[in-house]
């Protein structure tokens, strides 16, 4: 069947399945997708291996960061629970009227982890049902009453079926009332009464309530008020402002709050639950993860976090990021978690895998030191296999050691954190969060070079206050790593420890680029890109896209000539002010396509000519280009035509983009003979 | 009005300008570019395109050979050959598995490889879909229609006829555990376009990108277009696990790509109207102010309306037209609007009595008024009263004129 993508008037084009009908397996075969760029060293089922290590890699993080994120979202999630099952119950004695119950939650990510986390959590709890408003939900009143009641009523598919005739209109609260009463008030109907048990609880969850109108939802709380004391509903209000009680001041008038009671909850967030997750997730001595992220990823981390976006979901597609690029990019990833059986006769893909191999196992060794070993793992690939082995279990003892450095100094923060000097916190603050982590690591940035100093200025009281945290620590210490001299200063002792415990990981092993991450930097344009820049220097530098090299001609007017007419069109636009006269610009154009085509003329010309003595064929090129000008009236009028026509299409192109603001073709001066710049300031 | 030597200076007096700025202050940045030009005189020329080239009728532009115009050479884009190219959709193909959406931004039409996506890569994989959004006719129902061809998603019932309740039920057909479903690759060419920016067309989107069977990979050309999404709304992810009942979660999860191709967006652009230097996001169906700026006529067009008036008045039309043709041929070559070569109505009507076309000023009026009900005379004011013009040019005038037979 042909798949008219190529045909102009079709909108929409659906292309049927294409693959083996009979496979009832569908999903992408992911055995194609790890494919790296130079893949010469990778074993035949490299990518599928790669894969899996991956997979078992990234499910691991994910479940620890998840679980955490419970840990940390769940007292919050409780007590809105609980308060949500008492809000029609435990009303204050002696009110005028009743208020509607408004609960308010301001998680100042805006991602919807938390609120995923809370509908599931009151999903489960019996006799609550919630209903989701969306802001396009809601862009009068009508809708949002009839999406608010239809997302009560609908639920249930058995009831009876309404009739337009002689229902009552599908905003009316009533509908919702006599719903209410038939199912909750009825014990008969058994099916639903599970439902109810023991009083029933409407609850209408309200995303991103900023977006709202707020009249529309002022006269919403206005109707449901009217019914709250037959009809149990309360309104759960997500924003993102960090004041909830100012911003429900600030939108709705003193009567539409005198209608509500709200309570306001604060989902935890900001640099602590960053850092909670890291070191809970990477840092932890009772788990263990396969990959372990370097100073970079770590840095960009909390860069992203503080200062572009808060939300825990970009946490996550970052660090999952990281493991897609991680295992993409180094073909020794296949010996992450498990080492691939290889036979002692391998195929010649497999020797290429093992020779590279062991040239990076001996990286760093001299021949002479490690001769001997050396021929024994090119000799065996099993011996080598185990080598690799051995080398992972190194890996992460020492990594276990690390882990237990950053306990350490965790405990020496946390502990020291409020009590002591605004010196000594102004000193700890470097080595605080995910960035001292990643100061911590690196060890061209000091490690813990001057924890000693700071440390000094404690007062005694606190100084035996922080050794009896730290005891139990150290006394699980290996014997490595116990203080020869138990007289020092525990400031100094701490810092030795800490500088001995904190190996950076990359002088481990020679193989560490399997399990840590070290300084690749992070694909950030993936999440943040530069989209204008990106786009402003293929209009400027289109060659550079090409993938080849630039010809050694470097006149400026040469290379003006070569580029696309968009392009060309372009360099007069960053040569403007911030108004441009479109014939002014036309005429621009117009003269490089002029000396483009001279030249054009005079190549080819020069091509017809050769053979012929060179200075002859200058003369001739020169005739040519005459001939071609006295061609007479129909081709110059051609090539005006087309000129123009080119100019057109390289004006739309820069206009689809959005680089150009018309003027008014009305009233105004300009008449639309002008087009208003709207990128300014590009150096070139 | 002629071009002059000034014409150049606007550019070269801004550039130099440009340069000197640079030198003083150090980095400059679009808000110190802005007030700089802001507070400095505009210094541009009053030239008036419109009126000094003629427009481009619709013919003329596809006439005109610029597709491979001589002596440039056609750019490709180093991620179009291969071995990149596979390289790169096997990479589109894992993050799509794992869970997110692709959003290709970077100069160049994306439209010819993303076709090749669908139709090569996604086609093996499941039932594929591909939204053209520059097309100006596209509704959010053509869409949802076109997802309803895959087969058993319209045995479901449909609770709402709304584009809404369509949206809930594809979500609903996919995530209906029974058994494993073939995944749904949706391509949408331009989501940056006019279709995709109501609250209404976003809302059905954000349900099924974030379905973890439905995959949505979409190309963005215009600068501003990231402003389209909240941060939250664009890095939502999908939740692998869709449970029945479950609140579906709304978002994009994307993941961007610079897919700079290099490639014209003739295609995107064959609704613009090429007769106007506004036309590329307008169609020609939308325009109201044809008449008034003179777009060209077609020759055939020309000839149709001769066709059916009187020979009076064909008459009259081969007087000013042979006028016209004498102006342009001793004229300035390097003009080209037509409004330059006009004749004065209190000349043309006194040469109109002489030829006993028209004897008062009301014959001629009602003579000229077919011609301009049909845009094949345009008049102006200018300082010497009412001057009057036909929109072809040269050598379609005279094409023109040939054909009316008159001696």
């Amino acid at each position: 069947m042909s798949i008219p993508l190529e045909d102009i008037q079709q909108t929409v084009i659906y292309i049927p399945y294409q693959g083996d009908e009979d496979s009832e397996e569908e999903t992408t075969e992911p055995s194609q997708t790890l494919t790296l760029i130079h893949p010469e060293d990778d074993l035949d089922n490299g990518p599928l291996l790669r894969f899996d290590a991956y997979r078992a890699a990234w499910t691991q993080c994910l479940d620890r960061v998840k679980s955490i994120i419970a840990e940390l979202y769940s007292p919050v999630a409780t007590d809105i629970v609980l308060h949500l099952s008492t809000a029609h119950t435990d009303i204050l004695p002696g009110l005028p009227f009743p208020e509607l119950p408004v609960i308010t939650i301001t998680d100042v990510s805006g991602s919807s982890v938390f609120l995923d986390h809370l509908t599931t959590r009151i999903d489960a709890e019996a006799g609550t049902m919630v209903t989701h408003l969306y802001p396009h939900d809601c862009v009068n009143l009508a809708l949002g009453m009839k999406a608010l009641i239809s997302g009560f009523v609908d639920r249930i598919d058995d009831a009876p079926k309404r009739k337009p005739a002689t229902s009552l209109a599908a905003y009316d609260i009533n509908v919702l009332q006599a719903w209410f009463d038939t199912f909750a008030g009825n014990s008969d109907l058994s099916d639903f009464s599970f439902l109810f048990e023991p009083r029933p609880n409407l609850v209408v969850l309200l995303h991103d309530f900023e977006q709202f109108d707020t009249s529309v939802i002022q006269d919403m709380l206005y109707i449901c008020s009217l019914q709250v004391s037959t009809l149990p509903l309360t309104f759960l209000l997500s924003l993102a402002a960090p004041s909830p009680a100012s911003y429900l001041q600030a939108s709705f008038s003193r009567s539409t709050l005198t209608l509500i009671r709200p309570y306001h909850f604060a989902v935890p967030s900001g640099p602590e639950v960053l850092n909670t997750i890291i070191i809970k997730t990477f840092f932890d001595k009772e788990y263990h993860v396969h990959l372990l992220p370097g100073p970079t990823l770590l840095e960009y981390l909390e860069d992203y976090y503080l200062t572009r976006n808060t939300s825990l979901d970009s946490l996550i597609t970052i660090l999952q990021i990281a493991h897609l690029k991680h295992f993409t990019t180094d073909v020794f990833t296949v010996l992450s978690i498990t080492t691939p059986q290889i036979s002692a006769t391998p195929t010649p893909t497999e020797l290429a895998f093992l020779e590279s191999l062991l040239i990076r196992l001996h990286a760093e060794q001299s021949a002479k030191d490690a001769s001997s070993q050396w021929l024994a793992r090119a000799r065996s690939p099993d011996i080598l296999l185990q080598a690799v082995d051995a080398e992972r279990e190194k890996f992460w003892h020492s990594v276990s050691m690390t882990k237990l450095g950053i306990t350490i100094m965790n405990v020496m923060l946390t502990s020291l954190r409020g009590t002591s000097s605004a010196a000594v916190q102004k000193g700890l603050d470097r080595w605080r969060g995910a960035a001292g982590l990643r100061r911590v690591l690196d060890k061209e940035k000091d490690g813990v070079d001057g924890l000693a100093d700071v440390l000094r200025k404690l007062s005694p009281a606190e100084c035996d206050m922080l050794s009896e945290k730290i005891e139990p620590y150290s006394e699980n210490l290996p014997e490595e790593f116990r203080p020869t001299n138990p007289n020092i200063h525990l400031s100094d002792r701490l810092e030795h420890l800490l500088r001995d415990l904190l190996e950076p990981p990359e002088k481990l092993t020679s193989l560490w680029t399997v399990w840590y991450t070290g300084f690749t930097p992070f694909p950030s344009e993936m999440l943040n890109p530069a989209l204008r820049t990106s786009i402003i220097s293929g209009l400027s530098f289109p060659q550079s896209f090409t993938g080849q090299d630039l010809p050694p001609s470097a006149d400026d007017e040469d290379i003006l000539e070569d580029l696309p007419d968009t392009s060309i069109l372009f360099k007069g636009y960053l040569k403007a002010g911030k108004m441009i006269n479109v014939y002014d610009w036309f005429d621009h154009f117009r003269t490089v396509l002029e000396s483009q085509r001279a030249r054009v003329i005079r190549t080819s010309s020069l091509t017809k000519g050769k053979g012929k003595a060179k200075a002859k064929g200058k003369g001739k090129a020169k005739k040519v280009d005459d001939d071609v000008d006295m061609d007479g009236g129909d081709s110059e009028e051609k090539w005006k035509l087309s000129v123009q026509a080119r100019f057109i299409r390289a004006l739309h192109e820069l206009d689809y983009l959005g680089f150009i603001k018309h003027t008014s073709r009305g009233g105004g001066g300009r008449k639309g003979e002008f087009v208003l710049k709207t990128v300014l300031g590009i150096v070139e | 009005m002629a071009p002059s030597d000034s014409d150049e200076s606007a550019f070269s007096d801004a550039s130099e300008r440009g340069v000197n700025d640079d030198k003083r202050v150090i980095v400059q940045t679009t808000f110190d570019a802005y007030f700089a030009l802001s507070a400095a005189k505009a210094s541009t020329s009053s030239n008036i395109f419109s009126s000094l080239i003629q427009p481009l009728s619709a013919e003329e532009y596809a006439e005109s050979n610029i597709l491979d115009p001589p002596g440039t050479k056609p750019l490709r884009s180093s991620i179009l050959v291969e071995p990149a190219r596979s390289t790169l959709f096997s990479r589109w193909l894992c993050e799509l598995a794992e869970g997110f959406n692709l959003l290709c931004y970077g100069f160049g039409s994306k439209r010819q490889l993303l076709n090749d996506f669908a139709s090569q890569r996604c086609s093996k994989l499941g039932h594929v879909v591909v939204v053209n959004g520059f097309q100006p006719d596209l509704t959010v129902k053509d869409m949802f229609n076109a997802i309803e061809n895959i087969p058993g998603i319209s045995a479901l019932s449909l609770s709402s006829t709304t584009a809404e309740g369509q949206a809930r039920r594809i979500y609903d057909f996919f995530s209906q555990p029974a058994r494993k479903r073939r995944h749904l690759y949706l391509i949408i060419h331009n989501i940056d376009a006019f279709f995709v920016r109501t609250p209404k067309v976003k809302a059905c989107l954000s349900l099924l990108a974030l379905h973890p069977s439905i995959h949505v990979v979409a190309s963005i050309d215009h600068l501003n277009s990231p402003l389209l999404w909240s941060s939250s709304e664009a890095c939502a992810r999908k939740d692998q696990a869709t449970a029945d009942g479950k609140t579906p979660l709304r978002g994009y999860a994307w993941l961007w790509h610079d897919l700079t191709t290099l490639a014209p967006y003739d295609f995107e652009l064959s609704f613009a109207d090429r007769t106007s230097i506004t036309g590329a996001l307008t169609s020609r169906k939308q325009r109201a102010d044809v008449a008034t700026v003179g777009a060209a006529i077609s020759e055939t067009a020309a000839k149709h309306v001769l066709a059916a008036v009187n020979d009076r008045a064909q008459k009259l039309f081969n007087l000013m037209g042979q006028r016209q043709l004498a102006a342009i041929d001793v004229g300035d070559p390097n003009v080209d609007g037509l409004r330059e070569f006009s004749v004065p109505y209190d000349v043309l009507f006194p040469l109109a009595r002489e030829n006993f076309l028209a004897v008062n000023d009301t014959a001629m009026r009602a003579l000229l008024g077919e011609f301009r009900d049909h845009g094949l005379v345009l008049s102006a004011q200018a300082s010497g009263g009412e001057v009057l013009w036909i929109p072809l040019r040269k050598e379609r005038l005279s094409n023109v004129l040939k054909s009316l037979n008159i001696s």
